[in-house]
């Protein structure tokens, strides 16, 4: 009598099945990667954790105050993340291997679900599917006392033909996939989804400052020589909404909106209906909080670097 | 060259709003409900009301910040860089945005909750920036620009204690604390004489104009790493003195409530009810740090542009290569292409020199769409016969994340197991369905879903063989 079924019945189908590519696709199918191991591999993909000497083998490739750009290696991410994933596989030249072909039906899926947790972590939670170029992944590494001295400063990059540079009317900007002081280091690393044609480093706009723009220093306005200077933005008020008419602003002299026994001290109250007059504001003498705070800002400072080359 | 882009900056990604009121002024507060049951005639049910009272406190910073990193994100000059300063109020930034309002300079006391409206009035701070300097001690002999450390206790006027402060004389602790205070709790102050107070301290009229909210948006992909573009509210309050030119400014965050009455008016005039007594004022110092105004500018744009090549006007592109002047064409070609030269061992105890190239590569790479997984680090190595030189990059790119992941024990252990599970699903599924197919043939039946060895199933199965060895 033969058996009906048998271990070795079993082993034979088990082994066939995995041998082949197709069967062994359709009967994982529905299996998905972990959330928490899908998280833990993108954030691998974007070089979290990469030994900087990896990323940079010698000094001279990236010296003090020096900015160097580059695109990323797409094979060398996809190795990167192989090797992470080959973890519980017994390493062997046997390709047939049970755990070798099972890897090789689940890579692909590891691929796709890593891109698309990508997606949704950008930095700057910026998705635009108009944006160009998706497949490239492009970045610098700045090293300067800057990256100390302004933690929070921020990039902007804009693809070619879409850069306040070569086409200020339509403006793209790419996503920023990572954006990060390594460590305590002096260096950055941003990493853009995009070919970046200019990238601008701007200081945070939420440490933008108060001041003016000259105290005691032979200032002038028009002809006049004057102790301080300000140049007064202008806006225009209408029920709740605030229209700028001139961000330069007007150059206006504000000598006497400090306390007279204290030279260096202001007088608000007087600041405010000096620019209150600018703004030709009438009824309300004097201005809001919120319109002090914006008229009393200074200019953020940005740097714009291009890539002539591409 | 620095393209100054402020006007965008300010337009798209900054919103200036007056205060950020909070729900509750920090403070006790006590809560009554009240119940009662009426019948249908509107005649209350006898003995079925009842009365419950609840005490609570809102607890708000008030003499020390409790939690400094949560409540202040940063502030400006920070003093880790001399600069051209002498233009710049000093401020903070609270990243809790309704700090600056938690409490009021009013000696009497209002509540911020009670004002309400369309288009708010200004409510002054309790926080001042005080900026001091050196020549203010040379005036004022009696200053000290350390904060002294201290208790609350040490805020109490007494006979012996000859200041003003927050508490009036005669007060003795705990009367006037909050709930949650002690009189021994720890604090820094700062005793400022009268006639520099006046001098320098803000008006009632100028504290509404010092403290402004901003909402920073996160449209152009700037600096907060929050997934959410809305979060990013914050409060500025500003200093009201300039620092001087070539100085070393002490700035001091200090607390001013219920200060009212020792406040000058906005042209640094005395209040009219003096104190009778030159006793010096003492404040609670919430936060305090240095900076150093040099007449050079050290800014931010001017430390950029040493980044860029000096060559190129426009600050330039560079590329990640490594620099080489020699004239050995190999070698040249290969350094342009981002590649170091790497010495290695071989596992034959060999010596010889690699290359290795790191993710950033100064061109485009395609995409090689590797067969993969790969077997193992060996099998990504690149051999270039030409040469005879090995590329490990790949090779060394997989040992690593194969390291990395290893050094990662949840990781690692989590996909080991995802693995395992996996591939005995597999198992069990190919066993299911090969016992489904089995007892198909052998009972001549499709109608057994064989899914588990339940009691059911095996029911069922009982069922069709008895059927089964009947019919023969």
């Amino acid at each position: 009598m033969t058996k009906a079924y048998s271990k070795r019945t079993l082993r034979n189908q088990v082994k066939q099945v995995f041998g082949d590519q197709e069967a062994l696709t359709k009967v994982t199918k529905t299996y998905e990667l972990p959330e928490n191991l899908t998280s833990w591999l993108s954030k691998l993909s974007i070089l979290k954790g990469i030994p900087f000497n990896y990323l940079v083998p010698d000094e001279k490739m990236l010296p003090e105050n020096s900015i160097r750009f580059f695109y990323l290696d797409p094979n060398w991410i996809d190795a990167l993340v192989d090797g992470a994933f080959s973890i519980g596989r017994n390493l062997t030249n046997e390709t047939s291997a049970m755990d070798h072909s099972l890897d090789a039906v689940l890579r692909p899926k590891v691929n796709d679900s890593v891109a698309t947790h990508q997606a949704e972590n950008y930095v700057n939670g910026f998705k635009d599917p108009t944006a160009t170029n998706t497949e490239i992944v492009t970045g610098f590494l700045l090293r300067s006392s800057v990256v100390k001295d302004y933690p929070n400063m921020g990039v902007n990059a804009y693809p070619v033909n879409h850069s306040p540079s070569d086409n200020p009317t339509d403006l793209q900007l790419l996503p920023i996939i990572r954006y990060e002081q390594l460590g305590d280091s002096d260096v950055l690393l941003c990493l853009i989804q995009g070919d970046a044609y200019q990238v601008d480093l701007h200081q945070a706009p939420e440490v933008l400052h108060l001041g003016i723009d000259s105290y005691n220093d032979n200032c002038k306005v028009g002809h006049t020589n004057v102790n301080a200077v300000k140049n007064i933005r202008t806006f225009t008020v209408s029920g709740n909404k605030v229209t700028i008419t001139s961000v330069d602003g007007v150059p206006t002299d504000i000598s006497s909106d400090f306390r007279t026994n204290a030279p260096r001290v202001f007088n608000m109250i007087s600041l405010s209906k000096t620019i209150a007059k600018v703004n030709n504001i009438s009824g309300v003498d004097t201005i809001n909080s919120a319109e002090m705070g914006f008229v009393m800002t200074e200019g953020v400072g940005t740097v714009s670097f291009i890539n002539k080359t591409s | 060259m620095s393209t100054p882009t402020s006007k965008e900056l300010i337009n798209e990604n900054v919103q200036f709003i007056q205060h950020h009121l909070p729900g509750l002024d920090a403070g006790n507060y006590q809560l009554i409900v009240n119940q009662t049951i009426d019948k249908s005639d509107n005649t209350p049910v006898k003995g079925a009301s009842c009365t419950d009272t609840k005490l609570f406190a809102v607890k708000g910073d008030r003499f020390s910040i409790s939690k400094p990193s949560e409540t202040i994100h940063s502030v400006f000059p920070s003093g880790t860089t001399p600069g051209d300063y002498g233009n710049v109020l000093p401020q903070i930034l609270f990243s809790q945005k309704t700090f600056p309002w938690i409490r009021m300079p009013n000696s009497t006391s209002k509540s911020y909750s009670t004002i309400a409206g369309e288009t708010d009035p200004d409510v002054p701070s309790w926080l001042w920036v005080m900026l001091l300097d050196e020549d203010d001690m040379k005036k004022y002999p009696s200053l000290h620009l350390t904060p002294v450390k201290g208790t609350i206790n040490d805020l109490y006027p007494t006979d012996d204690n000859k200041i003003y402060s927050y508490f009036d004389k005669g007060v003795i602790p705990p009367a006037g604390l909050d709930a949650g205070e002690s009189a021994s709790d720890l604090i820094k102050y700062i005793d400022i004489p009268q006639e520099l107070f006046w001098d320098i301290a803000p008006s009632m009229d100028d504290l509404k104009l010092l403290a402004h909210g901003r909402t920073v948006t996160m449209k152009s992909g700037d600096s907060n790493t929050s997934k959410d573009p809305d979060l990013g509210s914050y409060s500025v309050v500003s200093g009201n003195r300039l620092p001087g030119s070539t100085n070393k400014s002490h700035v001091f965050l200090v607390s001013l409530e219920g200060f009212e009455s020792f406040l000058p008016s906005s042209d640094g005039t005395k209040p009219t009810s003096t104190p009778s007594k030159d006793y010096p004022f003492r404040l609670a110092v919430l936060k305090s740090w240095t900076f150093f105004s040099s007449g050079e500018s050290a800014d931010f744009v001017n430390l950029l542009e040493k980044a860029g090549s000096k060559s190129t006007p426009d600050a330039g592109k560079e590329n990640l290569v490594l620099p080489y002047s020699g004239s050995n064409p190999l070698v040249s070609a290969a350094v342009s292409m981002g590649y170091t030269p790497m010495n290695e061992t071989l596992r034959t105890g060999e010596k010889t020199v690699s290359w290795y190239r790191g993710p950033f590569a100064p061109y485009n790479v395609a995409p090689k769409n590797f067969t993969l997984p790969f077997a193992s680090s060996d099998s990504a190595l690149n051999y270039d016969p030409t040469t005879g030189m090995l590329d490990v990059s790949y090779a060394a790119a997989w040992e690593l994340g194969r390291l990395i992941a290893l050094q990662d024990k949840s990781f690692s252990i989590d996909l080991y197991n995802w693995k395992k599970g996996l591939t005995l699903d597999v198992v069990n599924g190919i066993e299911k369905d090969l016992i489904d197919q089995i007892s198909k043939n052998l009972l001549d039946v499709n109608s057994i879903e064989y899914t588990e060895a339940t009691e059911q199933n095996s029911h069922a199965l009982m069922k069709a063989l008895m059927n089964h060895l009947a019919s023969k």
